[in-house]
């Protein structure tokens, strides 16, 4: 009983400790400009791997929402043109405001908790506005 | 002020206790009711009910993907789902703890379960009454909280709730919680400055049911509210929508059950679902899920 007693101290001392009341105090919005050009290959496809998309959006991860992220950059950028969810596309040439890939990781909607750079979202939203190119 | 709140609970909690115990010492002994549920698990909450002395219980629970997300993605069976596989060890008969790691926002949670007070067969005693509490870690990477005041604090939220159970019939028990929740930080309204979006304390209700239909099979109905608004609504943010659970369990013995369900509650995590769910059940925004245990 005296061991179930320590446990039950310890449990509760560790609930009261860790408690505390905070509210999120944003970062500076910081505002960065697209880029003239942004290239598929070398600022949007790294950005999969940075973030393990591919442990669900792969083959080996079994392709949810149909993408997949793991193959050569003109395979995913088709990847994202084909699927994403109904009635959204992943991604919808020129409309970055109709593609789901900026929308998850530009606030609108929640994707795991994953939250990009700045630079990350602008260069996903300039491709997209840019054509959607394989570039 | 926070403190004595504890000290508050606590008192009610061992002073029921001490209550049962005295009254035990006097009394013929009575005999507790048994089978009211299959588990200590429930859809998207707890029962009352704990493990006989030093058993092991492996829990497996698994949410799809919205059934909203259309025939595209089978209904949610492509989605992206989340799961979680936890571990509970009766200390006592009455009181056990377990571990568990959930794959969305890779919340790691330790519990505590003690059922202190137990409904007796000759009506005596006409509840059961049950302390279920947990702490949720968060344990995505620190780039994950990309906001200025970050402490590691803010990883952790809290669960507490008192389970009031009974057994009404051979094949009918009730149960309802009060519960508390606590999340140690909360989201801002503004973009450039702290303005609580919500409170960092929430209170809430869960009621559940089970209707055996056969000697295996059960109907299984559950309803977990958040009363706490959010201090102000934006367009990003709204207040919580209630959790809605309707399904079906198979348990074979008491040491095995498996649980289908549709639920509009996919965090698994309890204190996410009261505080953060968003998912309307009457707009077909719930999920397929199932919950299997087995004791060892």
């Amino acid at each position: 009983m005296k061991k179930i007693s320590c446990i039950l101290i310890v449990a509760i001392t560790i609930f009261i400790a860790s408690c505390n009341k905070d509210t999120v105090i944003p970062n500076k919005v910081v505002s960065v400009p697209t880029p003239a050009s942004v290239k598929f290959s070398t600022d949007v496809y790294p950005i999969f791997a940075t973030y393990a998309c591919t442990d669900c959006h792969s083959i080996a991860g079994g392709s949810a929402g149909g993408l997949n992220y793991d193959g050569t950059p003109s395979a995913t950028r088709l990847s994202l043109l084909n699927d994403g969810l109904d009635p959204i596309p992943a991604v919808t040439p020129s409309n970055s405001a109709n593609s789901l890939l900026y929308n998850y990781f530009s606030g609108g909607a929640s994707h795991h908790g994953l939250v990009m750079t700045a630079t990350e979202i602008t260069n996903v939203k300039g491709w997209i506005d840019q054509g959607a190119l394989d570039n | 002020m926070k403190t004595k709140k504890y000290f508050l609970i606590l008192t009610i909690i061992l002073g029921v206790n001490f209550y049962g115990n005295s009254q035990d010492k006097n009394a013929v002994k009575e005999t507790p009711v048994t089978n009211s549920f299959n588990s200590g698990v429930f859809m998207e909450n707890q029962t009352y009910l704990t493990n006989y002395k030093h058993a092991w219980e492996f829990v497996v629970n698994h949410r799809f993907g919205k059934i909203s997300d259309g025939s595209k993605m089978a209904w949610g069976i492509y989605s992206p789902s989340n799961i979680r596989v936890g571990v509970n060890y009766s200390i006592t008969k009455d009181i056990q703890i377990g571990i568990g790691t959930t794959k969305n926002d890779k919340l790691q949670d330790g519990s505590v379960k003690w059922n202190f007070l137990h409904q007796t067969q000759s009506g005596k005693m006409p509840i059961s009454l049950t302390y279920y509490g947990s702490l949720v870690y968060d344990a995505r990477d620190t780039k994950s909280f990309a906001y200025s005041n970050f402490k590691e604090s803010h990883r952790f939220s809290y669960f507490h709730e008192l389970i009031i159970a009974r057994k009404f019939h051979d094949k009918f028990s009730l149960q309802v919680a009060p519960i508390y929740t606590h999340y140690n930080v909360v989201e801002s309204a503004s973009d450039t400055m702290a303005d609580p979006v919500r409170k960092n304390d929430n209170f809430g209700i869960s009621a559940l049911g089970r209707l055996s239909l056969s000697s295996t099979l059960s109907l299984m109905v559950e309803y977990d509210q958040n009363f706490t608004k959010l201090v102000k609504e934006t367009s990003k943010f709204k207040n919580p929508k209630p959790v809605i659970s309707i399904g079906f369990e198979k348990a074979t013995t008491s040491e095995h059950s498996f649980q289908l369900f549709l639920s509009s509650g996919e965090a698994i995590a309890y204190q996410k679902n009261m505080v953060y769910n968003q998912n309307n059940f009457w707009n077909g925004n719930f999920v397929i899920g199932f919950n299997i245990t087995r004791v060892f």
